[in-house]
């Protein structure tokens, strides 16, 4: 008799009464803020596209802008204290002087220790357009004119390499998005379609999509990479790469989506809403969408990573992005080479924004994989 | 009086194997000329082993499979007869409000996305009737009707238990006013005490709402406390159907007999003097000929195996079973009675 007191009491408790009257989203949500490691790495990803989408703002230099009295320089370290011309302390840099050895006539660097150099903040620079419309030529720091400050050291010709791993950020971070939209948009609806409607249509699909994961997909990438006209713009060849990264990355969303669609049309929850008199999409939009739409975005958080990496790795090849358009891919690429692992560790700092990037898409889509499962306590 | 509901000749197959070109080859015969009627405001109980077609038979009549031959007249207003068999999903769905099923599991039957409130306004929603406040002033009676708190409107399923899940259920398939519930198992999955409170919510129901049910279950007891009828199925046929005392007091059938035999009773000084049926129930896609229970029977003859029992009709019961045959009494003359045997009380 137990449960008709519970049913018979009105139990107002406050606390107890929210947490009842949850909804699955909210539910969804307490539990990945739950989960600490998801949740802290949602923010590092946000800071990482805030920061790579602003690189116009923040970075202080055009990625390609060649500095060539300054190449291969070691990442500089900001200090605090007093410079010379301000009152107040502040942060500084010393700046690099070069000399021509006299023995080998090779240019060699060395801190200048005595001299300070003063970030300043919201300084003048380039002009560039925010929005990609209002001009602008503020900048989040810089030097003052004539001094120089590459805080992550320059490359073999001299570039910046925080501008450029912030350029080759946003094309890297996009990139992942854009391509798995459209693998997902084709994935969904075809396996949306192909689930729903059954017969001839899922078999042509689904032998496609088998057919498509046959093939290993390297060799597949390589082919259609091969295949951009060597005259297409930047922005072009970034569209068709995302288009080439879909095309192989539809088919496992697919299948995905197409049976999450047949398993859910069996539940007793989508029988019993046929079986009351509702239409066939109400029972797809009201019931069968809302269940496995947690799904899907779980499964898009661990769609991106991978898309990045397959963005890298063609970049690396040679097949991707090309220079001067800057990725993280691109940026490995040049320091492709022992001399760099040995002399000037920093020009793979790029693969770092990679490795952070990855993993934080990774244990985001594990929280909330984790988060979404309605039955999990 | 027309009956609510007239069941003749049902049968349910799916196909087996299929030939290339998508004809089917070999059957499974869950279900096999089934004919029974249900008069408004009575409970039918439908009983037998797992796999001997009850739930099939359910599932047919909710038309949610789709039989192979048979009728299924319904009769809502005791005026206008549907054959439920031979229409299809789309001239159901105005008529579907007549007749609701009750699943076995809670926790699968009610999608775990949407509030109490949606759920048991769905039947009046997709029916296009009333407003959004009529819809929750319904909801909130129907709630206090089956026993649940009515300020829990918009808490998600997943903050109930088993038993006030399958009122949930209970009371989004009275939204409608219905005629006909059919009770596929529906305490089966609940513990014996919540079993016992959703028994007497249903029973209230009826006598309130002049429901008739069709109350399938594999427990006997169950099956007593609440059918006046009892219908008991073996392979996927019809073979014993009576008044509920009758049927399982002084069942005629052998199959029903060694049913009732085997039924644990709650007395642990009972002896179980028969013995366990042995074997399963025949493979639907191969059944025995004659009678489909002649090679369990405890009692078959040699002309169990070659003749299909009919209907006969003895004590107000309909039985299968060529023991009560006129034509076959006479293999069974040595006047052995299992009844006699097993029935001692």
């Amino acid at each position: 008799m137990s449960e008709e007191t519970v049913n018979t009491t009105t139990d107002t408790n406050d606390d107890q009464s929210t947490a009842y009257d949850e909804s699955q989203w909210k539910m969804m949500v307490r539990r990945f803020k739950k989960h600490k490691l998801a949740y802290w790495m949602g923010f590092v990803l946000l800071f990482m596209y805030i920061v790579c989408l602003n690189s116009n703002f923040i970075a202080p230099y055009k990625p390609a802008k060649i500095h060539s009295d300054y190449v291969n320089l070691p990442p500089q370290i900001i200090q605090f204290g007093f410079v010379d011309g301000y009152t107040l302390p502040r942060l500084y840099v010393h700046p690099f002087q070069a000399e021509r050895n006299t023995l080998t006539l090779q240019k060699e660097y060395s801190v200048n220790e005595q001299k300070r150099v003063a970030i300043q903040f919201f300084t003048e620079g380039r002009k560039w357009y925010f929005l990609g419309v209002i001009p602008c030529h503020t900048h989040l720091f810089g030097v003052e004119k004539g001094e120089t400050c590459f805080l992550l050291g320059t490359d073999s010709l001299g570039q910046d390499l925080l501008s450029r791993i912030l350029y080759g950020g946003k094309v890297s971070l996009l990139i992942g998005l854009c391509g798995v939209t459209l693998s997902f948009f084709l994935g969904i609806t075809l396996g949306g379609l192909s689930g729903f409607y059954g017969g001839l249509f899922d078999i042509v699909v689904q032998r496609i999509s088998e057919l498509l994961q046959s093939i290993p997909s390297i060799p597949i990438w390589l082919a259609l990479s091969a295949m951009i006209p060597k005259n297409w713009s930047s922005l072009e060849v970034y569209f068709a790469m995302s288009l080439i990264l879909a095309c192989i990355g539809w088919t496992g969303v697919c299948r995905d989506v197409r049976g999450k669609l047949l398993s859910l049309r069996e539940e007793d929850y989508a029988r019993a809403a046929m079986l009351c008199g509702a239409s066939e999409i109400r029972i797809v939009f009201v019931h069968l969408v809302p269940n496995f739409i947690s799904h899907i975005i779980t499964l898009v958080t661990l769609a991106v990573p991978g898309m990045i990496l397959a963005e890298t790795m063609l970049s690396f090849l040679n097949l991707g992005i090309r220079p001067p358009m800057v990725s993280w891919g691109v940026l490995l690429q040049e320091a492709n080479s022992a001399d760099v692992v040995a002399n000037q560790p920093w020009l793979l700092l790029p693969g770092l924004a990679v490795i952070i990037t990855v993993l934080a898409y990774n244990f985001i889509g594990e929280g909330l994989r984790d988060a979404a499962d309605p039955y999990a306590n | 009086m027309k009956p609510l509901l007239n069941v003749e000749n049902l049968s349910v197959w799916f196909p087996k194997k299929v030939s290339f070109f998508g004809k089917p080859l070999t059957w499974i015969k869950a279900v096999n000329g089934v004919t029974f009627q249900l008069k408004a405001g009575e409970t039918l109980g439908l009983v037998g082993e797992s796999g001997s077609g009850k739930s099939t038979t359910g599932y047919a009549i909710m038309r949610a499979l789709n039989p192979r031959e048979g009728k299924i007249e319904f009769c809502p207003d005791g005026d206008t007869v549907y054959d439920l068999a031979s229409m299809d999903q789309k001239e159901l769905r105005p008529i579907r409000k007549h007749f609701q099923l009750i699943f076995q599991d809670p926790f699968s039957s009610l999608n775990p996305r949407m509030t109490v409130r949606d759920l048991i306004a769905e039947p009046l929603k997709v029916s296009g009737q009333g407003t959004h406040k009529e819809h929750t002033e319904r909801v909130k009676e129907l709630m206090a009707e089956v026993g649940l708190n009515p300020a829990f409107l918009n808490r998600y399923p997943h903050a109930f238990s088993g038993g006030q899940r399958q009122r949930i259920v209970i009371a989004r398939a009275l939204t409608l006013n219905p005629k006909l519930i059919i009770c596929d198992e529906a305490v089966s999955a609940l513990d014996v005490s919540v079993q016992a409170q959703i028994l007497n919510l249903l029973m209230e129901l009826k006598e309130k709402h002049n429901l008739a049910y069709i109350f399938i279950g594999h427990d006997l007891e169950v099956v007593r406390h609440i059918a006046d009828r009892v219908a008991v199925m073996y392979a996927g046929r019809l073979v014993e159907d009576g008044s509920a005392e009758d049927v399982l007091t002084h069942s005629l059938h052998p199959y029903t007999q060694s049913l009732l035999a085997t039924a644990p009773r709650p007395d642990p000084h009972f002896v179980y003097e028969n013995k366990p049926l042995s074997g399963e129930v025949p493979n639907p896609a191969a059944l025995p000929s004659g009678c489909v229970f002649h090679p369990r029977c405890p009692v078959a003859k040699d002309c169990c195996s070659e003749k299909v029992p009919q209907h006969t009709q003895l004590d107000g019961k309909s039985v299968r079973c060529l023991m009560h045959e006129e034509d076959s009494k006479h293999n069974w003359d040595e006047s052995f009675s299992l009844a006699e045997t097993i029935q001692d009380d």
